[in-house]
C-alpha cells in the first residue's frame, strides 16, 4: 500500500505541474488540443491523489504498521472512526487531505460547463496551489515512509482528539479553508483577462458562500471540541490556532458583504481583489501558524520545518496576485463612486473595516511573540484581555451595523426615512433594555449593551420583513400568507442573509451571557453528601472503575436537582487510555437554553471523596444553536431557482450601460 | 503486485494527458480569447424594468425619499425608453407611444418582479 500512496502522489506531482504547463501553451495560442490535455490532467491529479488517500485510509484500518504515519497515529485498540480520522491527525496526513481537497475542488471547477471562459486561467492558479501542496507531500512531508523494522503495535492517537469533534472539526475547517482557493483563483483569473467585473464574484458565489459556512461550522466544532475535552469550562482561549481559523472567518464575511457592493453598484472593486488576497492569504498563513511551530499551542502539530515553506510560498503568491492587482489597478478603478455617507453601501464598508479591523487585531495579537522575539530576543506573548478588549466593542459595533444596514437603501438615504425606519426597533429595543434592568435584574453594562443591540437586530429584521409583506400586498393585491411566502422566495439572498444574521445574533447572545455571567466552584463530596452550587443541589453516589476499548475510567455518579425538579444523574470520568500517560478529564454537561451546568472531576482522595470543579455556564446553547440557523440560512440562499441572485442595480446617472459579459 | 499496479498507473496517466494531444480532428483548433460583449436586449430590459420594480419597492418601504425616488425612477424610465427605442427602431412610434408602452410594461413587470431580487444579471 505504502508504494501505491507513493506512486499516486508522484503521478499526481507530475500531471499537476504538466497541467499548469498545458495550460499555459493553450492560453498561448497553441491549440485546443493543450486545453483538452490539461484539464485531462487536472482530473487526473484529483483522480490519483484520490488513490494515495485511499491507499493511506485502508493502511490505517488495516493497521499497516510498516508505514510511520500509521504507526505514529494509530493502535490496534484504537477505535475505527479514529483509525479514519487519523488521515487527519499527523502533519502528513493532514497535507495529503488538504491536498485532496484542493485536487477535488480543481477539478470541479474544471469540469464545470458554467465556468467555460474563466478555466483556462482560474485552473492554473488552483493547480499552482496544489503543485505546492503535491511538492510538500512528495519531499517534505511524505505520509508514506516506511519503517525498516516495523513494530507490533503502533503509538496511538493522542487522547484529546479521540472524540466526535475530531470527525467533523478538521473536514469542516479544511473545507472552508480550501474553498476559499476558487473564489481567489476566479478572481486572479478575471485580472488576468482583464474583465474585473463582478462575473468572477458571480461564478464563485455559491464556492464563497459555502466556504465561509464551513469555516463558520468549523470555528463552532472547534470551539465545542475545546468545551467538552479540553476541559478548562470555556471554548475560545484565544490560542494562534484558534486565531488561525477565525481570521480568513472574519475577512471572508468582510468579503461576503462587500462583493454585493460590487455587484449592485459598480464599485469597491480594488477592495474585494485585496479582501479575496487577505483572505486566501490567511488560509495559508493558519496552515503555517499550525505546522511551523513558531507559536505555542495545545491545536498544533508542532515543530517541522514546514513552515518555511508555508511562507515563502505565502509570500510568494500573495506577492503575485497583489502585482496583479496594481498592474490592473487602472481597469480597478473605472465604476461608481460613494454617493452619500448614509447609505447601504457606505454602511457596509463601515462593516468592512469593522471586520477587517477585528482581524488585523487578531492577527497583530498572534504574531506578537514573534515580532518581539526578533525585536527584542524575547517572546512576549499577548494575553486573553487583549483580544477581548479590541474585539469586543469592535463585535458589538458589528452587531449593531447588522440591525443598521437592512433598513437603508442603496445610493442614498435620508435622516427622515432613517428615522422612520429606526423608530420602532429602537422604542423596542430601550423597552427591552428596561425589562432586561428591571425584571432581569441584568446591571452589567456589558451584557446590557449587548442584548440591547441584539433586541435592536432582531425586530429591525423583522420589521423589514413585516413592512415588505404590507407593501407587497398593496402593490400585488395578494394576501398576507401568499405576499410572505412571495416576498421570502423571490428574495432568498437577502432573507437567507438575514436568517443568517440571526444566528449570529444567536451566537452574540451565547458568547455575552457565557463570558458576563459564567461562575465556578469547587465542591469536595464524600460518597453519599450533598451540595448546594446556585440553583443546583448535588448528591455524590460514589466513585466506580470500569474498562472501555482501550481505556480505563473512573467515573463519579452525581445525581443533580434543580429547584426542586431532577435534572437526572450525571457520570463524570478521568479517563487513562492505555497510549497516554496523561488522564484526561471528560466532563458532564447538563445543556438548557438558560445555561450549561458543567462539572469536572479533577480529583479523589483515599477515603472516597472526590473533588469537582462545577461551571455554571449561561446560554452557551445559543451559540452552537445559531451556528445551526446560520446552516438554514445559507442552504436557503443558495437554494437553486430565481431568488438567489443579487438586486438589480440602482443606477447611477453617470452609467451608461447595463453591464457586460465574457464571450 | 505493487510495481504491476504502480506501471498500471503511470501508462493510465500518460494516457490521460496524452490522448488529446493524438486525436488529429483537434489538433490545429485555435480558442478565440475572451472578450467582452454587451448584454442583449432582453437582459437589458429585465435588469431595466427590475431597477424600476426596486425604487417603487424601496420607496414604499421607506427607504427613498420623494425627491430621489423621483429621480430614480425618471433616469431608469429614460434609460428604457432609449433602450426600447434603440430595439424597436420602427418609423413613426413616436417617444410619447414609447412612454406609454413603457409605462404598461412597468405596470405588467411590477407585479412579478416587484421587490424581487430575483435578476442575478447585472
Amino acid at each position: 500500500m505504502a508504494n501505491i500512496g507513493t506512486i499516486g502522489l508522484s503521478i499526481a506531482f507530475g500531471m499537476g505541474i504538466y497541467s499548469v504547463v498545458a495550460f499555459f501553451l493553450f492560453n498561448s495560442n497553441r491549440g485546443l488540443k493543450y486545453l483538452l490535455s490539461a484539464k485531462n490532467a487536472v482530473y487526473g491529479t484529483a483522480l490519483f491523489t484520490t488513490i494515495s488517500v485511499l491507499a493511506m485510509l485502508y493502511a490505517l484500518i488495516t493497521g499497516d504498521f510498516s508505514i510511520e504515519y500509521v504507526t505514529q497515529y494509530t493502535s490496534q485498540d484504537l477505535p475505527a472512526i479514529y483509525k479514519l480520522t487519523a488521515l487527519w491527525a499527523g502533519n502528513a496526513g493532514s497535507l495529503l487531505f488538504w491536498a485532496w481537497i484542493l485536487v477535488l475542488l480543481a477539478a470541479l471547477v474544471t469540469v464545470s460547463k458554467e465556468n467555460r471562459e474563466y478555466i483556462p486561467y482560474a485552473s492554473p492558479i488552483m493547480m499552482v496551489v496544489s503543485v505546492f501542496f503535491l511538492f510538500m507531500l512528495n519531499f517534505v512531508s511524505q505520509p508514506f515512509v516506511q519503517l525498516l523494522s516495523p513494530p507490533p503495535d503502533g503509538m496511538g492517537m493522542n487522547p484529546m482528539l479521540q472524540n466526535p469533534g475530531m470527525v467533523i472539526h478538521p473536514v469542516t475547517l479544511y473545507l472552508g479553508y480550501v474553498g476559499f482557493t476558487v473564489p481567489f483563483a476566479f478572481a486572479m483569473a478575471a485580472l488576468i483577462m482583464k474583465n474585473p467585473g463582478d462575473q468572477w464574484i458571480k461564478l464563485t458565489r455559491k464556492w464563497t458562500l459555502i466556504s465561509w459556512l464551513f469555516l463558520t461550522l468549523g470555528n463552532l466544532f472547534g470551539a465545542q471540541w475545546a468545551y467538552v475535552e479540553l476541559g478548562w469550562g470555556g471554548y475560545w482561549a484565544w490560542d494562534p490556532v484558534e486565531n488561525a481559523s477565525l481570521m480568513p472567518w472574519l475577512t471572508g464575511s468582510a468579503f461576503l458583504h462587500s462583493v454585493m457592493v460590487q455587484e449592485r453598484k459598480n464599485m469597491l472593486k480594488i477592495w474585494n481583489m485585496v479582501l479575496i488576497i487577505v483572505t486566501f492569504g490567511l488560509t495559508l498563513f493558519g496552515t503555517f501558524l499550525v505546522r511551523s511551530g513558531v507559536v505555542a499551542s495545545v491545536h498544533a502539530f508542532g515543530n517541522s520545518s514546514l513552515g518555511a515553506y508555508f511562507l515563502i510560498f505565502t509570500s510568494l503568491i500573495i506577492l503575485a496576485a497583489l502585482y496583479l492587482v496594481a498592474d490592473r489597478i487602472n481597469l480597478l478603478r473605472q465604476g461608481n463612486q460613494f454617493e452619500s455617507y448614509i447609505s447601504k453601501e457606505s454602511s457596509f464598508l463601515l462593516n468592512n473595516l469593522l471586520l477587517v479591523g477585528s482581524a488585523f487585531s487578531i492577527f497583530w495579537g498572534t504574531v506578537f511573540p514573534i515580532v518581539s522575539e526578533a525585536v527584542v530576543g524575547q517572546k512576549i506573548a499577548v494575553g486573553i484581555p487583549f483580544f477581548n478588549q479590541v474585539n469586543a466593542p469592535i463585535g458589538l459595533a458589528f452587531t449593531l451595523l447588522m440591525g443598521i444596514c437592512p433598513l437603508i437603501a442603496w445610493r442614498k438615504a435620508n435622516f427622515e426615512n432613517i428615522a422612520k425606519n429606526f423608530l420602532w426597533p429602537w422604542i423596542i429595543a430601550i423597552i427591552g433594555m428596561l425589562v432586561m434592568v428591571f425584571i432581569g435584574g441584568i446591571t452589567k453594562p456589558y451584557a446590557l449593551i449587548a442584548y440591547t443591540i441584539c433586541v435592536f437586530v432582531i425586530s429591525s429584521t423583522l420589521q423589514d420583513i413585516l413592512k415588505g409583506v404590507r407593501v407587497r400586498k398593496k402593490l400585488t393585491g395578494e394576501n398576507l400568507i401568499v405576499s410572505l411566502i412571495r416576498l421570502l422566495s423571490k428574495n432568498r439572498r437577502r432573507y437567507g442573509g438575514y436568517v443568517i444574521h440571526m444566528g449570529i445574533v444567536m451566537m452574540i447572545v451565547g458568547i455575552t451571557g457565557s463570558n458576563v455571567f459564567n461562575s465556578e466552584a469547587v465542591k469536595t463530596f464524600k460518597p453519599g453528601e450533598t451540595a448546594v452550587v446556585g440553583d443546583y443541589t448535588i448528591s455524590f453516589k460514589g466513585l466506580q472503575q470500569t474498562s472501555r476499548d482501550n481505556m480505563e475510567v473512573i467515573y463519579a455518579d452525581l445525581r443533580v436537582i434543580k429547584n426542586n425538579y431532577d435534572m437526572g444523574n450525571l457520570q463524570v470520568e478521568k479517563v487513562f487510555y492505555s497510549t497516554s500517560e496523561q488522564p484526561m478529564t471528560e466532563p458532564a454537561i447538563i445543556s438548557t437554553f438558560k445555561e450549561d451546568f458543567y462539572v469536572l472531576l479533577t480529583g479523589w482522595e483515599d477515603d472516597g471523596s472526590a473533588i469537582f470543579k462545577i461551571h455554571i455556564n449561561p446560554q452557551i446553547k445559543w451559540l452552537w444553536t445559531g451556528g445551526w440557523v446560520i446552516v438554514i440560512g445559507v442552504i436557503f440562499a443558495l437554494w437553486p431557482g430565481k431568488g438567489s441572485g443579487v438586486g438589480s442595480r440602482y443606477l447611477g446617472r453617470g452609467e451608461v450601460s447595463y453591464g457586460k459579459r465574457v464571450s | 503486485m505493487e510495481l504491476v499496479i504502480g506501471l498500471v498507473m503511470i501508462a493510465s496517466a500518460i494516457a490521460i494527458i496524452g490522448y488529446p494531444l493524438i486525436q488529429k480532428d483537434i489538433h490545429n483548433l485555435k480558442v478565440k480569447p475572451a472578450k467582452n460583449i454587451p448584454l442583449g436586449y432582453e437582459q437589458q430590459k429585465e435588469i431595466v424594468m427590475s431597477s424600476l420594480g426596486e425604487i417603487e419597492f424601496d420607496f414604499n418601504m421607506h427607504k427613498l425619499t420623494v425627491d430621489d425616488y423621483q429621480e430614480l425612477k425618471a433616469l431608469h424610465k429614460e434609460k428604457a425608453v432609449r433602450l426600447l427605442k434603440d430595439h424597436d427602431k420602427v418609423s413613426g412610434v413616436t417617444e410619447r407611444d414609447l412612454v406609454r408602452k413603457l409605462e404598461e410594461e412597468i405596470e405588467a413587470d411590477l407585479i412579478s418582479l416587484e421587490g424581487s431580487d430575483d435578476n442575478e444579471k447585472g
